[in-house]
Formats: structure tokens, sequence, C-alpha cells
């Protein structure tokens, strides 16, 4: 008994202390993450760790399992699952994210270049914020605000959407940096090379896109498929309740 | 019989009490008037016969169901089901003849605004021009468009409604450089304009290849259901030679299953058409 209960109290403190600790709740991109998809990093642990101590009473259900090893390890198991669920939902909206701004920077890359037919750089950055996709809003009201008081500062351009990592972004940004630093002549080179990287960025992107959607709707040929298996497996098992109660006859 | 009769209520009882089925409920008098609504909005000028073609499926229906020598009684059930999504098999056919003719006549708007405005650079004339090649919406909106433009000097104004319509980044950013052209000169209407085009013909490229890719999808899976029929015949005969019964419960409901789930997929396939073919990602 005695063993039990102290078996018991080490599973549960034990249970505590690792999802208190921060080797567990703090994954190392969960911050970012939080301020990427717009959620408050104090309350998401709350939820995180509201979520687990609703199932924590689930220990009382040992007992009826004689204290079986595999309940305690399926409890731990289900503890820290439920613990990462909220991590992973996270993760995949910020994949959702991802996902949106790679479709969406090139089209707003278009508007920029058309702008700039007849702009300098800050001013069609400015003037592209209304029609800009809204997840570039906030990053692009930040830029054009930097650029206002200092418009070659380098580091402003290269920040911009800097949390995405994006290998694109950075390249663009760079070269509208270096479009807006140079001569006439260099910068209508600077200005082919953004139009041939957005062009390939929209292509890759809208091919991507088409290709996902029909992956998805490639399921739908396993329902016919499925319908063939139902009838296959009520002849064989008709053939067989006849083989075994009249034999076969042929 | 009771279990079938309770069965089949409940089942029809279930397919009404999704909404989308319940609104558009051809047997009845409104659900009828809706769908010719909606097929006159779609396609105003078509003779079309929702009638007619419910019943070249439903003798399909009937011709497949004596093949696999289905009761009656579950044929009626099938025909039900039929008869109930009907409409929501049938209008996005109609609905894919629309939005091509939409993306055709928007791709041609673009394709004549940047030709005319080369040669003409004045919006208003371009428009007037335009209206007179395209059809359909976006005419009325040109003409609309024209028509302000004659009044007044606020082109971003004049043009608002078709970006209205038309929220696409395309039309936003010909919009733009126009009116900047228009408004601060021509220095750099043949790079502009050049930008534009590209946009335009990869836009036109990759719609055109995926709606290619649509329809090798939807006739291959169409390919799959008339396999998996082929097959089940096939084995249904041969087994029959060697004492299966087609009376049977079993065999009955096995091949409701199979017509069915057929039934289902051609449903979901004819559902792909009926998608706007500007992408939602691309619009502002």
């Amino acid at each position: 008994m005695i063993w039990h209960i102290s078996l018991w109290f080490v599973v549960i403190v034990a249970s505590i202390k690792t999802i208190q600790s921060r080797w567990f709740h703090l994954e190392s991109d969960f911050v970012n993450l939080c301020s990427i998809v717009g959620e408050d990093v104090d309350r998401m642990l709350q939820r995180r760790w509201k979520l687990v101590k609703k199932w924590m009473p689930t220990i009382i259900l040992w007992p009826f399992t004689s204290y079986a090893w595999w309940f305690i390890i399926g409890y731990l198991l289900l503890l820290l699952i439920l613990y990462k669920c909220h991590y992973w939902q996270l993760k995949q909206r910020y994949q959702n994210h991802v996902q949106q701004v790679r479709f969406q920077f090139p089209i707003w890359l278009r508007q920029l270049q058309i702008l700039m037919q007849y702009n300098t750089v800050y001013q069609a950055l400015k003037q592209s914020i209304p029609t800009a996709p809204l997840l570039f809003q906030p990053a692009l009201m930040q830029l054009v605000t930097v650029l206002a008081d200092n418009p070659l500062n380098y580091e402003a351009y290269l920040s911009f959407m800097a949390q995405f990592n994006i290998y694109e972004i950075t390249k663009v940004m760079r070269l509208l940096y270096r479009f807006q630093t140079v001569g006439q002549q260099e910068a209508t080179r600077q200005l082919n090379r953004i139009l041939q990287t957005t062009s390939q960025m929209l292509k890759d992107q809208r091919k991507r896109k088409h290709e996902y959607w029909i992956q998805s709707k490639q399921w739908y040929g396993l329902v016919p498929l499925l319908g063939v298996t139902i009838v296959f497996l009520f002849l064989m098992a008709n053939v067989l309740m006849n083989f075994f109660t009249k034999g076969v006859m042929l | 019989m009771m279990m079938f009769i309770v069965g089949s209520v409940t089942y029809l009882w279930l397919l009404c009490q999704v909404k989308t089925i319940r609104d558009n409920l051809m047997i009845t008098k409104k659900g009828y008037q809706r769908l010719l609504h909606q097929v006159k909005t779609y396609v105003p000028q078509k003779v079309v016969t929702p009638w007619l073609t419910l019943l070249k499926v439903l003798l399909g229906l009937m011709m497949v169901s004596f093949l696999f020598k289905l009761n009656y009684s579950n044929l009626v059930v099938l025909s039900m089901g039929v008869i109930l999504v009907f409409p929501l098999v049938y209008l996005p056919s109609l609905k894919a003849e629309y939005y091509e003719l939409e993306f055709q006549s928007l791709h041609t708007y673009l394709q004549h605004m940047l030709l005319l405005f080369k040669e003409q650079s004045k919006i208003h004339q371009c428009m007037l021009a335009t209206a007179e090649i395209v059809e359909g919406k976006i005419q009325q909106l040109c003409l609309e468009a024209a028509k302000q433009l004659e009044l007044s000097d606020d082109m971003t104004l004049a043009l608002k409604p078709i970006e209205q319509a038309y929220p696409h980044f395309i039309v936003i950013n010909l919009h733009r450089f126009l009116v900047h052209a228009q408004t601060y000169g021509n220095q750099s209407l043949d790079t502009g304009i050049s930008i534009l085009q590209d946009g335009v013909d990869d836009w036109y490229d990759a719609i055109y290849q995926f709606k290619g890719m649509q329809k090798t999808l939807r006739k291959r899976l169409q390919l799959l259901c008339a396999m998996s029929l082929g097959i089940a015949y096939f084995a249904i005969t041969t087994f029959q030679q060697i004492g299966v019964s087609v009376d049977h419960v079993l065999y009955q409901s096995s091949v409701l299953i199979l017509i069915g789930f057929n039934m289902l997929t051609l449903g979901l396939i004819q559902q792909t058409k009926g998608r706007s073919w500007l992408s939602k990602d691309e619009l502002i």
C-alpha cells in the first residue's frame, strides 16, 4: 500500500514538475511563433496548462487497471500530447501564415513595381499600404516609419518580415535597397532583376497552389474503389457461406 | 418492408436536413423557381432544360440498376437522392461556363486597355474602345467608367466600380499605372506596360494550365467510376454462376452502396467546376 501511494505521488509530482519546467513549456520558437500569429504568450501558456490540468485526474483510474505499467506510460504520454497540442496548432497556424506570405509577397511586389515607375521606393512603399495584403500592412507601416527618417536604412529593409525567415523576401528587399541607392542606369538593371525574381516567385507559388488543389481532390478516386471493395467482400462472404452450407455449384 | 420504409424515410429526412439541399429542392415550386433564377444569373441567354437533364440522369441510373439487378425499392431510394441533390450538381456546369466567360472578358479588357493605352495614352478613349470589344458585366462597367470620366477628372474614382467588381491585383495595378501615366506623362510607359503585360500573360497561362489539370483529374475520376462499375459487373456475373444470389439483402445493399458511391464521386467531380476562375488569394 505504501509502495503504491509513494509511486502515485512520484508520478503526479513528476508530471507536474516536468510540465512546469522551462524545458517543456518554452520550446525554443514558442515566443516567436506566438508573436507571429498574434497570440499572447502568457495566455497561451495558461491555456496549455489548463488543458493538462483538466485531464490530470484521470490518474484515479489507475487502481482499476491493477496499477498496470502501461497505464502510467499512456497517462504521461497523454499529458505530454495534450500539453504539446497547442504548440502544434501554433506551428500549423505559423505554416499557414508562411504559405500565405509566400503567395502574397510577389503580388505585393508587383504593385510596388508599378508604383515605382512614377515614384521613389519610399513613396511606392507608402502608397502600396492601402492595397497591400493584410499580413503585410503592420510590417509595411513600420518600414515606412523607419524609412521616413532615413530612406537609406539598410537594416530596415532587411528586417522587413524577417520573422518569417523567407529567403526570397530578404533577397528582394536587398534588391530594393540597391534600387534605392544606385544611379538611374544601375537602377534599371536592379529593377529587371526584381522583375525576374517576382515573375518566377509568382509562377512557382501559383503552380504549388494548383498542384496542392489537385492533390487534395485525388482522394475522390478512393470512393468508387471502396464501393467495389464492399461488393467483393459480399461476394466472397456469399461464396464461403454457400461453400460451407451447400458446396460449390458448378 | 417496414424496416425499408423507415430507413428510406430517415435517409430522405437526413438529406433534407442539409440546408443547401433543402434550399435547392427542385421538386418544390419555390425551389424550381430559385433554380431557374440562378440559371438565368449565370447563363442568361442560354435555354436550359433542367427536367430533361434530370430525366437523362434518372434513365442512366435505371440502366445501371437494371444491369446490376437492383430492386425497385433501392432504385427508388437512389432516384429520390438524385432528385434531391440534382440542382447542386447541375448548377456547377452552368457556373463553369459563366466563370470562363467572365475570365475571358476580363482578360480581353486587360489586354485591350494595355494595347490601346500604348497608342492613345488616354484612359477615356481606351475605355470606350474596349467597351466595344468586351461583353457582359465588364462592358457595362467600362461604359459606366467612361461616362464618369466625362463628368469628372477623378480617374481613380471613375475606375473604382471596375476594381470593386474585379478586385484582382492585376486590374488594380493596371488602373494605378494608367492613372499615373496619364497624370505624370509617358516616361515609364514601355517598362510599365511590359511589366503588366507579363503579369497578364503569366496569369492567363497559369489559369489555363490549372484548368487543364482539373479537366484531366475529372476525366480520370470519371474513368475510375466507369471501371469500378465494370469490374463489379464482371465479378458479379462470374460469381452468379457459382451460386451467388442477387436477391440476397447483402447483395442488394452492397450494389446500392456501389452505385451510391459512384454517384457521390460524380457529384463531387461536378462540384469542382463551379468555382470562380479568379483565385481568392489574388484578390485584394
